[in-house]
């Protein structure tokens, strides 16, 4: 009981203190953070919240870019449901993110497994793989546009005299997704090799060595040990790299201008030929809202999924 | 007889050996050529005169075909595309001015949140990050007639606004993840030698975070170099283009002339592979930072 009482007073007499004491702007830590941070907020709210809330606001609105404004409620929004091809870019960019993902980790993870030992040269395989990295989505889309081309690009002319193949690589629904799925993944998978292998130099060795003189098969010491040693890597891939796809534009954008008959579109290309293109500036705020929605729903998904893999 | 079979399963074991070891290599080799070959075959493809890229049968330029890249910066080139030179410059703006406001801003808060107690640290980090995962077209939508409004539209200054906005929570996100790991030792140091709080994070965090500021300037930069979509909303004369709206406004009108394009192609690259070699450490550095994170 008398402790009791001594603890209240102490801590009674404490605060007191605390709060008595003024300190100075740059001294306190709280008010210091909260200065620190302001920029930072500031241009955020300015330049993106403040737009953004425009765009809810406008997306209730008719009108053409240069058109009258007339409130429309939920109009445009059903006109963006029942487009077609607002229906079919959200089918394809879902496909897409998923081939695509899957596709790089996967190919990333079994380079990474396969270079994990030692060789000489490793500071000029990295060199190299770090160069799609660099190279600007739009010139990796141009050097496969080349590439691709049906009758003077190199691949059909290797494809030629191997498989007696000449397919219109771009110029054909299945072709065409095909190849943005694999020049995305051909840009992509060698930085995500990169990050596995550090991953995978940075893991304790005595595990392994365990498990081998217990006879673990490799498969065994594969799917129990390395996988789940790489969760952070593979957090943190998957998080940043489903951030990059929900937002790509450049590489399907150059490279097919949304396809063959529209079946290449992704959601920021088909929103981009709206609001920009036929200046519909209404259904374009609406699909912009909606794209948002779906985006960080996804997003959110993943992050809440991977979070605690990440905490190993 | 014992000692000949032991002979013999050594040597068998080393020729194993061996053969893992070449087949390691040549399936390096492999890998290498695979990721490498695109870039290289666009660069052979740039040295090559017109006749000569209409057949696929020839790999190698007959002769070194430097007439691609004088076209690029001779008159007519810039009396139908504008001067090519301007470009690059216009990118070089964009992207150091981009780095310079990203890594200002960002590094406050990014200490801010990692070791001042912030209130609602937490949930202003994660806005960020979900703020960082909406789509850019909408963002490009609504900014574009805001900008309209307040005369930012065809300004490189508001791309420049716009990608600062657009990285800044890549930026926090890495930025913060390192000056978690700060040792609290060293700020703790720089008080009791009589700095103040402000002074600790400008002269103990700071000089000792080069690593992290230089990894996170890399990947603005590169972020804003490469960027497409801002810039093509947002630009309207080319004379503000910058490097990526050039390349696909050339793909656009110059489809056949395959040499020239080829070589713009590589002219647009050179600055991005030299980042590579010249700051490859660094970049490594950046990858083991990340999983960490």
């Amino acid at each position: 009981m008398r402790f009791l009482k001594r603890l209240s007073r102490f801590l009674r007499r404490k605060k007191e203190e605390v709060v008595k004491k003024k300190l100075p702007l740059t001294s306190d830590p709280r008010k210091l953070g909260l200065l620190l941070a302001l920029p930072a907020v500031i241009i955020t709210v300015i330049v993106l919240l403040y737009p953004l809330a425009i765009a809810l606001y406008e997306s209730f609105f008719g009108g053409f870019v240069i058109g009258r404004h007339s409130f429309v409620g939920l109009e445009n929004y059903i006109k963006v449901f029942t487009d077609s091809v607002w229906r079919s870019s959200i089918f394809f960019h879902f496909l897409f993110f998923v081939c695509a993902l899957g596709g790089e980790v996967v190919i990333g993870l079994g380079i990474a497994l396969l270079l994990n030992r030692k060789f000489l040269g490793r500071g000029v395989i990295r060199t190299i793989f770090v160069v799609p990295f660099m190279v600007a989505p739009t010139v990796i889309a141009l050097m496969w546009i080349w590439i691709l081309e049906p009758s003077i690009g190199i691949a059909n002319y290797i494809l030629g005299f191997t498989l007696g193949l000449q397919p219109k690589w771009l110029g054909e629904v299945v072709t065409a997704r095909f190849s943005i799925i694999f020049v995305w993944i051909w840009a992509k998978a060698p930085w995500d090799a990169l990050v596995f292998m550090a991953a995978l130099t940075g893991l304790p060795k005595e595990p392994y060595d365990a498990a081998k003189v217990d006879g673990a098969s490799r498969w065994q010491i594969f799917r129990h040990l390395t996988l789940p040693d790489l969760k952070p890597a593979f957090a943190v891939l998957f998080l940043l790299r489903g951030i990059m796809l929900v937002r790509e534009f450049d590489i399907p954008f150059v490279l097919t201008r949304g396809g063959p008959a529209r079946s290449t579109e992704i959601m920021s290309t088909w929103a981009y030929k709206v609001f920009f293109k036929f200046g519909q500036m209404g259904k374009g705020y609406a699909m912009g809202i909606i794209n948002t929605i779906i985006c960080v729903a996804i997003i959110a998904v993943i992050y809440y999924t991977t979070r605690k893999w990440g905490q190993e | 007889m014992k000692e000949k079979m032991v002979e013999e399963i050594i040597k068998a074991e080393e020729r194993k050996k061996k053969i893992k070891r070449v087949s390691l290599y040549i399936t390096i080799c492999l890998i290498a050529f695979f990721i490498v070959s695109p870039v290289l075959w666009l660069l052979l493809t740039s040295l090559k005169p017109a006749v000569e890229t209409y057949d696929p049968s020839r790999i190698l330029p007959s002769h070194l075909y430097l007439k691609n890249y004088v076209y690029i910066f001779s008159d007519k080139f810039t009396w139908n595309y504008g001067w090519a030179p301007r470009y690059f410059l216009n990118s070089i703006f964009v992207s150091i001015a981009t780095v310079f406001l990203v890594t200002i801003i960002g590094a406050h808060i990014a200490y801010a949140l990692a070791k001042l107690k912030v209130p609602f640290s937490k949930y202003i980090y994660l806005g960020f990050l979900f703020l960082f995962a909406v789509p850019d077209m909408t963002l490009a939508m609504s900014v574009y007639s805001f900008f309209a409004d307040i005369g930012l539209l065809n300004t490189l200054h508001g791309l420049i606004i716009v990608l600062t906005v657009r990285v800044l929570p890549f930026a926090i996100w890495l930025m913060t993840t390192f000056f978690a790991q700060f040792p609290i030792e060293l700020e703790d140091s720089g008080r009791i030698d009589g700095c103040s709080r402000l002074g600790v994070f400008y002269r103990v965090v700071l000089p000792l975070s080069k690593p992290a500021l230089v990894v996170t300037a890399i990947y603005v930069f590169i972020f804003a170099w490469v960027n497409l979509l801002f810039s093509l909303t947002l630009i309207t004369s080319t004379r503000n283009y910058v490097l990526p709206l050039a390349t696909v406004m050339f793909v656009e009108e110059m489809k056949i002339v395959w040499g020239p394009l080829c070589a713009w192609g590589i002219l647009a690259v050179i600055p991005c592979v030299f980042f590579a070699l010249f700051l490859q450490k660094y970049i490594a550095a950046a990858i083991i930072v990340r999983p960490k994170g």
